[in-house]
This record gives C-alpha cells, sequence and structure tokens, in this order.
C-alpha cells in the first residue's frame, strides 16, 4: 500500500474514523494525503458499471463534459475560500455514476492532513445520473499543527437519483477548516446527508447549500460535539424550489469545555405543496461553553408547511442519580445520557453505512464529559 | 450480618426525614417495609443508595461488616446493591442500550422476560404506563445480579396479572440468594411472595413495629396505621 512512509503511527487516527486503508469494504477507494494522492482504487464492481471514480484534475483533462459541471452550485465570487479553490488546478475526487446503476456497497474518500502549515485544497464533483443510486463516506482528519482544509464539494443529482453521503471529521485542535458544499437535486431526487464533527478544531464552518426541484428530497444530519476550544458552525440551507419538495436538517450539538457551537438552520420555499422541518438541540456541558441555535424558515407563497422545534439544555440531574444508581460512574452516566441524546434516527441511510456512524456516535458519547 | 444499619438518622434541606432506624438482612430474606405515604419509605431505601437529596446525619450502614455509609451510588451498586425506584425518570436511551450496557458492565447476557420486548426500541420511562415502567425497573435489578435488592413499591399501579410476574421475580431474586427489602404501600403483592421472613412498620420517619410479618400484614389490612400513629 503507498500510502506513504509515516503512514503507520497515524493509520490508527485515521481507522478509529472508520477509513478502511485496505478497501476491502469499500467499491472505490480516493485517499488523498496533504496535496497528494495517496490511494486510488477502482473495483470491478464499478468498472462493469461505468461508474467513474478518479481525480478530477485528471477528469478535467479527460473529459470534456466535466468543465459543465464545474462552479455551477457553487460560485467563486460567493466566498474567498471557493475562489482560493477555483484560481488553482486541485486535486479531489470525480464521482459519477450512469443511469439506473445502484450501487449498494459504498465508495470511500478520504481526505488528511498530515504536516503543518499546509493549505489543502479539494475540489469533489458528484454526478449521479436519472436514477442512479450511490452511497459515498468521506472521512477528514488532522494530525498535523497549524494546518487549513478548503474543500469544493459539488453534487448533481440527475431526476430520481439518489445520494446517501456520510462525513465524519477528525481534526486536530489547530486546524482551519472551511468546506463548501453546494447540491442540486432534479426531479424526484433524493439527497441524504449526515455529518458528525468527533474530534477537537480550532474552526470549522460549513453550510451546504441545497437546491430541490418538484418533488425531490434532502435531509441533513449534523451531529456536532465541541471539545476544549473548538469554534463550530455548522448547518445547512435547503431551497425548495419547486413543488412536492421536501427538505429537512436535524442539528445535535453537544457543547463541553470552552467550545462554542453555533447551528444555523434555513428552509426557504418558492412553490405550494412543499413541506420543511428543522430540529435543532443543544447540550451544554460545561458553564463555559457556548451554543446557538439559528433556525430559519421562509416562505414566498402560500402553501408550503414550514416548522422548527430548537432546544438548548443540560444533562438531566434526575437521569444521572438514576444511572450511577445502576452502577455507572459520573462520566459513564454522561455518555450515557449523550448517546441517547445523539440517538437520532438513521432510518434514511443505508444498513450498510449504519454501523461506521455508530462506531463514530460511540467515540462522541465516550469523549464527552461534564 | 450482610446488611446492617444503625441509627441511620436522615435529613433532607435541613429537615429530619428518618429517625434512627436500625435494620439487618441476611442473603435469601425477604424483608417488607409498611408505611402510610410520607413516612419515608422511599427515603430510606434512596440514602442507603445514597441516591440525593438526603443527608446523613448519624448513623451507619454496614455491607459485610465493612463500613459503606458514604460510598457513592455506583459504588455501592459495584458492591451488589441494587435499587428499584418507585418512580424512575424518563430518559432519552432507548431500553436496549441501556440492557446492553448493563450486561456488560455485570458480565452476563441475561436478558429479563418480565421486560416487554415491545419497550427495547422505545426511549426508557418515557411514556410508559405505569405497569411497564415497575417491570421494566425490576428487570433491571435482575441483571445486576444484587446481593441486596431495595424494591421500592414495585407493585403500585401494576394490575393482577402484573403483580404475579413482579412476584415471581422476587421470588427468583430470594432464591440466587439476593436479601431483599420490599417497599409496599398496600401490600397484596405479599400473598404471591412464598415467605416473608420479617416486617417493618415505618410511621413519621420512625419503626414503629418490627417482628412477624402475618400479624402485621392482618393488623394493617383491618385496622390501617391508625393505631401506630
Ligand atoms: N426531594 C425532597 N425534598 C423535600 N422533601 C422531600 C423530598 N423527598 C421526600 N421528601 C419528604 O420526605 C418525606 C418522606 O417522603 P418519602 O420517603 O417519599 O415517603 P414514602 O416513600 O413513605 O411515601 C415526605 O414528607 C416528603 O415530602
Ligand atoms: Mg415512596
Amino acid at each position: 500500500m503507498e500510502l506513504g512512509e509515516k503512514m503507520s503511527e497515524k493509520e490508527k487516527k485515521l481507522s478509529q474514523l472508520g477509513v478502511d486503508l485496505s478497501g476491502t469494504k469499500f467499491a472505490g477507494s480516493y485517499i488523498q494525503k496533504n496535496d497528494y494522492i495517496v490511494q486510488l482504487m477502482v473495483k470491478q464492481l464499478l468498472r462493469k458499471n461505468n461508474v467513474i471514480l478518479m481525480d478530477l484534475a485528471e477528469a478535467i483533462e479527460k473529459f470534456s463534459w466535466v468543465k459543465s459541471y464545474l462552479w455551477k452550485v457553487l460560485s467563486p465570487e460567493k466566498d474567498k475560500y471557493i475562489r482560493e479553490v477555483s484560481e488553482e488546478n486541485v486535486h479531489g475526487t470525480l464521482l459519477y455514476v450512469p443511469p439506473r446503476i445502484r450501487i449498494s456497497m459504498p465508495i470511500q474518500s478520504c481526505f488528511f492532513i498530515s504536516d503543518p502549515d499546509i493549505v489543502q485544497k479539494v475540489h469533489n464533483v458528484i454526478i449521479l445520473d436519472k436514477n442512479s443510486e450511490i452511497t459515498l463516506n468521506t472521512t477528514c482528519a488532522a494530525v498535523a499543527g497549524e494546518a487549513t482544509h478548503l474543500g469544493i464539494t459539488e453534487i448533481y443529482l440527475k431526476e430520481g437519483a439518489k445520494l446517501n453521503y456520510v462525513m465524519i471529521h477528525g481534526w486536530s485542535p489547530e486546524t482551519l477548516v472551511r468546506p463548501r458544499t453546494g447540491a442540486f437535486v432534479e426531479k424526484n431526487g433524493i439527497l441524504n446527508m449526515f455529518y458528525a464533527n468527533l474530534k477537537p478544531v480550532r474552526d470549522i464552518q460549513s453550510y451546504p447549500y441545497i437546491i430541490l426541484e418538484e418533488k425531490a428530497s434532502a435531509n441533513t444530519t449534523s451531529i456536532l460535539l465541541g471539545i476544549k476550544n473548538s469554534h463550530i458552525n455548522i448547518g445547512s440551507k435547503i431551497v425548495l424550489r419547486d413543488k412536492e419538495s421536501k427538505g429537512e436538517i436535524l442539528s445535535r450539538a453537544i457543547a463541553q469545555d470552552n467550545s462554542k457551537i453555533t447551528m444555523p438552520a434555513e428552509i426557504e420555499s418558492y412553490t405550494s405543496n412543499t413541506k420543511g422541518h428543522i430540529d435543532c438541540k443543544g447540550l451544554q456541558l460545561s458553564e463555559k461553553s457556548y451554543i446557538e441555535s439559528l433556525p430559519i424558515l421562509k416562505s414566498y407563497t402560500m402553501g408550503s408547511e414550514l416548522t422548527h422545534e430548537a432546544t438548548i439544555g443540560k444533562l438531566s440531574e434526575e437521569g444521572l442519580n438514576y444511572l450511577m444508581s445502576k452502577g455507572f460512574d459520573e462520566d459513564e452516566a454522561t455518555s450515557l445520557l449523550v448517546r441517547g441524546f445523539i440517538d437520532v434516527g438513521l432510518g434514511n441511510l443505508p444498513i450498510i453505512v449504519r454501523p461506521q456512524i455508530e462506531v463514530a456516535l460511540n467515540i462522541i458519547a465516550r469523549l464527552a464529559k461534564g | 450480618m450482610l446488611l446492617k444499619i444503625s441509627d441511620l438518622t436522615v435529613a433532607i434541606e435541613k429537615k429530619i426525614i428518618l429517625h434512627k432506624i436500625n435494620l439487618k438482612i441476611n442473603e435469601g430474606e425477604i424483608h417488607v417495609i409498611f408505611g402510610p405515604n410520607g413516612s419515608g419509605k422511599s427515603t430510606l431505601l434512596k440514602s442507603i443508595m445514597s441516591i440525593p437529596p438526603y443527608e446523613i446525619v448519624s448513623g451507619k450502614i454496614l455491607l459485610d461488616n465493612e463500613d459503606i455509609t458514604y460510598l457513592k451510588s455506583y459504588e455501592k451498586a459495584r458492591k451488589g446493591i441494587a435499587i428499584a425506584y418507585q418512580t424512575p425518570p424518563p430518559i432519552e436511551i432507548k431500553t436496549k442500550y441501556l440492557l446492553k450496557k448493563l450486561q456488560e458492565k455485570y458480565k452476563n447476557d441475561y436478558k429479563p422476560e418480565i421486560i416487554p420486548k415491545n419497550l427495547y426500541e422505545r426511549n426508557i420511562f418515557v411514556g410508559f404506563s405505569g405497569g411497564e415502567s415497575k417491570k421494566t425497573e425490576l428487570g433491571l435489578i435482575l441483571l445486576q445480579k444484587p446481593r441486596v435488592a431495595l424494591l421500592d413499591e414495585p407493585d403500585s399501579g401494576v394490575d393482577v396479572d402484573g403483580i404475579k410476574d413482579v412476584a415471581k421475580v422476587i421470588n427468583k431474586l430470594r432464591d440466587m440468594g439476593s436479601a431483599i427489602m420490599l417497599v409496599t404501600h398496600q401490600g397484596f403483592i405479599t400473598k404471591y411472595i412464598d415467605n416473608i421472613d420479617k416486617a417493618y412498620v415505618l410511621i413519621n420517619g420512625k419503626i414503629v413495629f418490627s417482628g412477624d410479618f402475618l400479624t402485621v400484614y392482618r393488623k394493617i389490612i383491618t385496622e390501617g396505621y391508625r393505631e401506630w400513629s
């Protein structure tokens, strides 16, 4: 395996986060360390179905059609991070799934920073053609000192296509992270996004922007653990552009130590017969933590059904006492309650990815401390 | 003696709730504590288990002659004392998940029959009926394989069939060698318990009677607690 000389010590951290370096559990694998690709594996299952998984920089050279998908859902004018990435020819994944191809074995991608002072710039383009379906697991991690990750992801789901997108982040306390994600979901398309942050991070801000056509639906779930001095600002915006589209934004934030977590969430409806729901819950485990929940609903015409619920609280004293009387010490009881707090339904995600998510949620519960 | 409580005086928010309580119990024994509402039965079990809010003003709790008076509740649990709450609090944890964690902690893979299977996927005690809560709470105790089981009104609000199930578990615990302190309000459940070794009557935080179970029980069902008050 060509994973670089220092990989072994760092391998452990990656596999804790669910990265499978051998690739056996995945139909394909793309691993990028700093700014070079250390693994690109495309199994027979993908090849025989003409699924394309390759380096985006190479894909732009090779296929003229790729250009028509660049910077369409994310404009470089939108912010300086997008612009910075757009000005270079950076690596990243191009994933293309042909019409009607449904692959249940997930694909993994991993972006990983191993050295300080790196600015890792990434551009991913994911295109699912009509009625296709795929699951993508992305893990991002850093084991370096001060470093920056700028990750652009453009998602295009054609009519009836379905993408299950699982992202697990495990940064280091000095990393600055600016993912920028945009998605365009055509008629009857389905986008399920699951995000979890497991480790301390200096500053992360991410706000996927999702546009839904007729009868399309999107669900974004974010589980955010704020440890030490982490600044976390993560949410999403769903635009219900056409009739009968449906969006749901669900966030759970656990703030401990001096961490600050903001959960922005916005659903905007432009036609009738749309449905949107925002559900944001925050749990504070320390005096010095900060949680902010910002749900916004906008309806530009009559006939949309938009709701939100938001709460911020602390662990229930009664629950802690009860669990301690059953033999769990304070930390164990806290972990149990936190595990319950983040036990959001995963019913919309395929069974095959749930074990990895369970592992991530268990890590969060174990690390959570009052 | 397995568990010995001597001269235990307990206060809540500076107010004395229990006065100089003396109790002792051995392996495989069942002791029943009777008493009217508010007499301090729950406070007694909770202070034995160190569940707040309570303050031990004086007295001692010995387990196998070891002074455990001021241990934390989880330390007491790990030493083999288990409590079934009168009203367990609703908690946002799936029943099956807590079961799994208790199995891990107490190293067994026992699945208590008394816990209705349809509750496994639900958050524990959230919206449970009275009977469902009692059965589930008692089932969890079985996983702990306790040396001492403190049962706080496991029969209240449970229907007749349910009471038989609860009694079955109590008999089973005793057969496993647990010492059982059973708090009951109206005592109907005792009909289904094979052999009760002793009974106490607690009134206004004082034990006003201790002795033969049947003598006390007959008196309570005919006369209530009036005579002792
Ligand atoms: N948390 C509490 N704060 C204040 N008083 C309490 C508290 N818990 C119990 N008490 C009081 O202690 C007394 C005994 O209560 P309890 O032990 O629950 O009685 P029982 O279980 O016999 O019905 C009652 O007067 C009750 O109001
Ligand atoms: Mg009581």
